[in-house]
């Protein structure tokens, strides 16, 4: 369904992601902190990222978690995410002007979290239309105000200033094909999967896909409202896509490969969870019982696997109570 | 007092609360509820032989801080445990939970799930057969418990409402605590928690009352508000003295009665 490149352009395609993925090889802490979330990396030909900290939100990062999109066609600029806050999604728009005069036509929300969607506020006002699964931006509008006030005890008041949740409005309700700045764009729904409207970017001249809130490399993935089987399900559906490149939306730009390390902590969270809680481990003591020593180099690893497993077991509990 | 007041009194305190502050001590409300609860009679907190409570130092959610009380008096020993009062001092309704223990509870342990809604102490006062009272108290920190979101879908959470469900994990032995769980499905709402879409509350509606007998006599029994977290979940003991039915009766603050049983024989573990 999907055109295949021409041999020559996938060489130069090739040759520059492999550029950029020496660039920020490592992917830990300390190899990617040095990235400028202001300065563009060049994935393929018009496709830029401003990459993200790994780390946990902070006053030294402002916030800046989640990579930011950037995809230039011949009439316009689609952007995958929107930043932290309303200041971060200013100076992300200040920043795509330098690298192209086409104006931004679309902003796309993947996934509702505040590093991704509180920039919604700036290309509001620029009268830039934002696209979201339906989902989403019931789940921004249910907890945002939650998510504001957390990354504000994060992070500090001060990068927050005018900040509040502007929501999405251009929604669709499942898997959809746009011709849009002059590129064909695959707006993927895979189900509920890492959240109810997780979405992920398919730009198919390129091969590059933005995976959004259903990917995290080098960096632990939260999926405190995750359905597992189905995120899996969805990464496993991604694998046999014609990918050349991957934008985690946290951690280094990879290869399509790199989808199975996900999937392997995915698998990994669900059966040591199911384990605890079947043998009756309580919930005090399930993130102990169920860690996974093969993951803790990923950043995050300590805060976030626990906080996995813990609302896993819940999810296992209501399921449960349900029968 | 009736629920209708109650809500609309939760409702003044959340719209009037003043926003969250971090505090380690939070001597006003405690001395507060001491007083009303215990009026002048002394309190120990040389718990060291007598009870211990883990919380854990942070939360990974404070909708469903996990909690257990564990009393470390000697079995058979001329004292017990009879009453454990769960106090949550920042908590818009403190004292959360009255837990009533019995001769056939064989352990005064407990263990459930709270909601903390700002950095807060947690403290457990237990009460003992001698009338003394000892306090474990553990600064938690976890914050927006009461009035975060609960389960995204309230249409599927009240589809299971009541459903109820005992648990043992442990091979029955008789004359001996085995240790039992009551899963409720319950929304367990507050009546502190605005949909940002509607900007309504939503009504509070929480599991009041629960009584869990074996063979017909008392094993706990819980009067708990909507500090308990959602689907309320208790884990606590009991003593076969020989073949019979663990049943768990809960009322919520609407008076819907709920109930589930457990068979036990000797030599079988769970048995539903």
């Amino acid at each position: 369904m999907l055109p295949i490149s021409r041999r020559i352009e996938r060489a130069l395609l090739a040759l520059l992601a492999l550029l950029f993925a020496w660039a920020t090889a490592g992917g830990n802490a300390t190899a990617t902190e040095s990235l400028d979330s202001l300065r563009p990396v060049v994935v393929a030909p018009g496709i830029f990222v401003f990459p993200g900290s790994p780390g946990a939100p902070s006053p030294g990062n402002g916030g800046i978690v989640s990579n930011i999109g950037v995809i230039i066609g011949s009439s316009g600029v689609v952007m995958v995410g929107t930043g932290t806050s309303d200041a971060h999604g200013e100076r992300l728009l200040q920043a795509v002007a330098k690298l192209t005069d086409l104006p931004v036509v679309l902003a796309i929300n993947t996934y509702a979290g505040p590093e991704h969607v509180l920039g919604n506020t700036a290309f509001a006002r620029h009268g830039i239309p934002i696209l979201a699964h339906r989902d989403t931006d019931d789940y921004m509008a249910r907890n945002c105000e939650n998510c504001i006030r957390n990354l504000q005890s994060a992070i500090g008041e001060a990068p927050l200033a005018g900040s509040r949740l502007e929501r999405s409005n251009e929604l669709i309700d499942a898997t959809t094909s746009m011709r849009i700045a002059g590129r064909q764009l695959e707006i993927l729904h895979f189900g509920a999967t890492q959240q109810p409207g997780s979405i992920a970017v398919f730009d198919s001249r390129s091969g590059v896909l933005f995976a959004g809130g259903m990917a995290a490399f080098d960096v632990t993935p939260d999926a405190h409202d995750a359905d597992l089987p189905a995120w899996k399900a969805a990464l496993l559906e991604m694998r046999r896509m014609p990918l050349r490149w991957v934008v985690p939306g946290r951690g280094p730009v990879g290869e399509p490969v790199r989808l199975d390390e996900v999937i392997a902590y995915l698998g990994g969270l669900g059966d040591a969870t199911e384990r605890a809680y079947r043998s009756g481990v309580d919930l005090a003591e399930a993130p102990r019982a169920a860690g996974l020593p093969q993951f803790s180099k990923w950043a995050m690893y300590a805060a976030v696997h626990p906080r996995n497993v813990h609302f896993q077991y819940l999810k296992l509990e209501t399921q449960e109570l349900a029968r | 007092m009736p629920v209708t007041h109650r809500f609309l009194l939760l409702l003044a305190a959340c719209v009037l609360a003043p926003p969250p502050v971090i505090a380690e001590t939070s001597p006003d409300v405690w001395d507060k509820v001491r007083t009303g609860l215990f009026a002048g009679r002394p309190i120990s907190e040389q718990i060291e032989d007598v009870i211990a409570l883990d919380t854990p130092m942070r939360a990974e959610d404070a909708s469903t801080v996990p909690i257990a009380i564990h009393v470390k008096l000697p079995a058979g020993g001329n004292r017990s445990v009879q009453k454990i009062y769960l106090v949550i001092d920042k908590n818009p309704s403190p004292l959360g939970a009255v837990f009533t223990f019995f001769p056939d509870s064989g352990r005064a342990d407990l263990e459930t799930r709270v909601r903390v809604e700002e950095y807060s102490f947690v403290r457990a006062i237990a009460e003992l057969s001698d009338g003394s009272l000892y306090m474990a108290a553990n600064y938690v920190k976890a914050a927006g418990g009461c009035s975060a979101p609960g389960g995204k879908d309230q249409a599927a959470a009240l589809a299971r409402l009541g459903k109820m469900k005992l648990r043992i994990d442990e091979p029955i032995a008789l004359d001996r605590p085995i240790q039992a769980q009551l899963m409720v499905s319950h929304p367990n709402n507050s009546g502190l928690v605005m949909d940002q879409m509607t900007r309504l509350y939503e009504p509070s509606n929480f599991v009041r009352r629960i009584e869990v007998t074996y063979a017909g006599r008392p094993v706990m029994s819980a009067d708990v508000d909507f500090t308990i977290s959602e689907n309320p979940n208790f884990r606590f003991y009991f003593v076969p003295r020989g073949d019979g039915e663990l049943k768990a009766e809960v009322v919520d603050s609407h008076d819907l009665k709920f109930e589930s049983s457990l068979a036990i024989r000797q030599g079988s573990g769970v048995a539903n």
